[in-house]
């Protein structure tokens, strides 16, 4: 048992999430020393605000959900559609958690050659992973369980209950996505084939989320415009009855926790007791299929073979010499650096193309219930309901998508983690006979066209929709790209000054980077900026010209005097890089 | 002792990185091991540690299979990696205490050794640093501290003296000899010719996953009497075209 306890304290320890924790102390005052006082206090009410802000949204769909189960008295079939949906968010939201814990962890080949039992290994993981799975449980699961305390009010008991549920959930997701990966893993070695993996993966997530968003807005289909209260506790209660009964099949596990939740006496406890038993045997088998097979899909996971054939050099280096000026050798690393990693390409796009999917399934959603039921909606009454709205506030629309930009801009974060991603040998730009704007432009040409790209789809999609004129499509575009710029490179400045070079791999160059939150709230800051001088347009009437025309003239201006900033603090821009 | 019995280490149906070898490395022996990059030299290596399957053949440490009795077989040697990047977020004294506590070694004994070695790797004011904070040098020699703190039977070393400074160097080279005194084994790879000549009582050149010679470094030098350098002989061992 000390053994187990002394390889989950080291694994740990060495995670880089947690090292935070342990060198609390020291580490803390020297960071405190470099810090001033306000700006702690600004970072500290900024990151509270964000979280409270999600914890209350997620505890207002419970509230909504709850009370509504509460007056219509189908709380049972609430619960029966709402606890699976919770195990199965927090088993997406694992799922590639548990796939880089306990299978690509860097520190695998310390433990290999030790004589540490695999089992050993699995629990320490476990332990890390399930530390992880927690913090996303009290972003998701806490405020529904508030909700239900708020909304309930149930009793000593259920109290007790819950937070037996709370300490259990997590185990059954991370066992069952180990067991996956364990069988996987007999096929082929997840470590070797770690970027195929990972796709795959994500790909499942994303495809998870949307199903999910998908039911939602399903659910909510049926809303009419004069419908009353008892009509709306009905049609929820038809919905989450037909949830229940799709979900029938998992009755047999859920109704352990649902009892627990429901029933305010020793019968609902050892309900409660029995979903942790349950929970329990999942760990008990995974660990018992770590014993047996986990060593054998740790094993040779970092072999790589090259099947090299014979190299035309000529061929080869024609195309490399067709651009090979200072600026287009930065722009193919970038590029080559960005693409060749898959998992980094979804962790970059998959946000800003999921907002614009699900804003598409809610627009759908809102649209079939506007319409009465879904059956009657088409995509030329969507058209219908917005085109009036377009050419109503023309002028907004440059401002309103100006601020869409900003916002998409700050979920891609490639300006923003491009100096970190270079990792440790990040100074070695320092050392190239380039100057620092030529490299600062090639970096930020790609996060700027592929923001753009993404835009200029969704600007089709949402010309198309509101008839605009190609021609103002392409006007609304000069801002726009402008604007994209001048956001790339306000997050590759953020960037340069604090990059986070020490990582493990490239998505935690992403993931783990707090610069990409200040470069991206910079961007949310502008949108918000742009959303409310469109909001001046249409309803102070502002003139549309001069907005417009100031607008692009601001936007020059500050890139104008960017650019003159980078040349003339020359070299010195890259002095936080060490 | 280690011994290596016609292992074969494939890649899908046609590459071959370690091609049929069979080696015997006595109780009370330096081995060397050389080899040009890509060789299949840490190949091996990770086979008999057990970080690489073997596709087929059969690996002893001192008796126990690397393939059916692996942890009994961990417990016989310690390995030095030819990354030294392990357990960065650590501190130098976690580590050592890690390792200690893996290979059960008492709180007396261990105490006593890493006051020992730290010192003598002059290392003891940098126990408290993290890993991460160490130059590589530092870094290798904590992970040789970590593996004499055990003092196992077998020690398997991947270029164990790249990066580290003259002294550390010579340290670890007097402390490889005393340990062969003392009836153990030491297995490691280098590049540094010199070295395998000063060090090794036998050294095996591994070419294409092909073991190519074994024997002495005198056995070595007759074998091609024309050739003036160690340097020309490996050369000759090893061309390709």
């Amino acid at each position: 048992m000390s053994r187990m306890f002394l390889i989950t304290k080291t694994m740990l320890k060495n995670s880089y999430n947690f090292s935070g924790a342990f060198t609390f102390g020291k580490k803390k005052a020297k960071r405190e020393e470099k810090t001033s006082p306000g700006k702690r206090i600004a970072i500290g009410i900024l990151m509270a605000f964000i979280f409270a802000s999600f914890f209350f949204s997620m505890f207002m769909t419970g509230w909504s959900i709850f009370s509504v189960a509460h007056q219509g008295l189908f709380m049972p079939e609430a619960l029966t559609a709402i606890i699976p949906i919770l195990i199965a968010l927090i088993f997406v939201f694992t799922m590639t958690l548990v796939i880089s814990i306990f299978f690509l962890s860097n520190d695998t080949n310390v433990y290999l050659p030790l004589p540490i039992k695999p089992e050993e290994i699995f629990f320490g993981r476990l332990l890390v992973a399930s530390i992880d799975a927690f913090l996303i449980e009290i972003a998701f699961v806490l405020p529904f369980i508030v909700s239900y305390d708020v909304v309930v009010q149930p009793g000593l008991l259920i109290y007790l209950n819950e937070l037996i549920f709370v300490l259990v959930i997590p185990f059954i997701p991370l066992s069952i996505t180990f067991l996956i990966a364990i069988i996987i893993g007999r096929v082929f070695n997840i470590g070797r084939h770690k970027e195929a993996f990972s796709t795959i993966m994500m790909i499942f997530s994303v495809g998870t989320i949307l199903v999910g968003e998908f039911s939602l807005t399903a659910i909510n289909s049926g809303a009419g415009t004069g419908e009353t209260e008892t009509d709306y506790i009905l049609r929820t209660r038809e919905a989450f009855a037909a949830i229940a009964e799709k979900l029938r099949s998992l009755d047999f596990l859920m109704q352990f926790p649902r009892n627990g939740l429901l029933n305010n006496s020793l019968v609902g406890t050892l309900n409660m007791l029995a979903f942790a038993g349950i929970s329990a045997a999942l760990v008990v088998v995974a660990s018992l299929a770590a014993k047996w097979f986990y060593l054998k899909t740790l094993v040779g996971g970092d072999e790589h073979v090259a099947h090299r054939k014979k190299v035309d050099v000529d061929k080869a280096m024609k195309s490399e010499f067709k651009n090979d000026k200072p600026y287009f050798s930065v722009l193919k690393a970038e590029w080559r650096g960005i693409v060749r990693s898959p998992t980094y390409v979804f962790n970059l796009l998959t946000p800003p193309i999921l907002i614009v999917v699900i804003t598409i399934f809610s627009l759908y959603g809102g649209m079939s219930a506007s319409e009465g039921t879904s059956e009657t909606f088409s995509f030329a009454s969507l058209i219908a309901l917005i085109a009036p709205f377009f050419s109503f506030n023309f002028g907004a629309i440059v401002f309103f998508i100006g601020a869409g930009t900003m916002f998409i801009a700050a979920m891609t974060m490639i300006s923003s983690t491009a100096i970190s991603r270079e990792g440790k040998n990040a100074y070695l730009m320092k050392t190239w006979p380039v100057k620092p704007i030529v490299q600062l432009r090639a970096k930020i040409t790609i996060g700027t066209t592929i923001t753009a790209f993404l835009l200029f789809a969704a600007a089709i999609i949402v010309g198309v929709i509101g008839k605009l004129n190609p021609l103002i499509l392409v006007l609304i575009f000069i801002p726009i790209v402008i604007l994209l710029i001048i956001a790339n490179y306000l997050m590759i400045l953020v960037d340069l000054i604090h990059p986070f070079i020490e990582w493990d791999n490239e998505t935690a160059a992403v993931k783990q980077n707090k610069n990409g939150l200040f470069g991206m709230l910079l961007c949310f800051g502008f949108a918000i900026v742009l959303f409310f001088v469109g909001l001046g347009v249409t309803y102070l009437g502002l003139n549309i010209i001069w907005s417009f025309i100031i607008l692009v003239a601001i936007s020059c201006g500050t890139l104008f005097l960017l650019e003159r900033g980078i040349k003339k603090k020359g070299s010195a821009i890259f002095n936080g890089i060490q | 002792m280690i011994k290596i019995e016609n292992v074969c280490k494939t890649y899908g149906k046609d590459f071959v990185a370690v091609d049929h070898i069979n080696l015997e490395i006595k109780d009370g022996e330096i081995f060397g091991f050389l080899g040009p990059n890509g060789a299949g030299k840490t190949t091996t290596l990770k086979m008999i540690t057990g970080i690489t399957n073997i596709t087929s053949g059969e690996i002893f440490i001192n008796g126990k299979s690397i393939k059916t009795d692996d942890i009994a077989a961990k417990r016989e040697f310690g390995f030095v990696p030819d990354s030294p990047d392990v357990l960065l977020r650590l501190k130098g004294i976690e580590y050592l205490n890690f390792i200690a506590s893996i290979y059960g070694v008492s709180k007396e004994a261990r105490e006593k050794k890493i006051k020992e070695l730290a010192a003598r790797f002059e290392m003891t004011d940098a126990l408290n640093d993290k890993i991460q904070n160490y130059s590589h040098g530092m870094r290798q020699k904590m992970l040789v501290i970590g593996v004499l703190l055990h003092n196992p039977a077998v020690w398997i070393l991947d270029e164990p003296l790249t990066g580290l400074d003259p002294k550390s160097s010579f340290t670890l080279k007097e402390m490889m000899r005393e340990h062969a005194r003392n009836g153990k084994t030491v297995f490691f790879s280098t590049h540094v010719l010199e070295v395998a000549e000063k060090l090794c009582d036998r050294i095996a050149i591994i070419d294409k996953g092909k073991i190519i010679f074994v024997g002495t470094m005198d056995e070595l030098k007759k074998h091609s009497a024309s050739v003036q350098s160690l340097e020309s002989l490996f050369l000759e061992l090893t061309d390709h075209e």
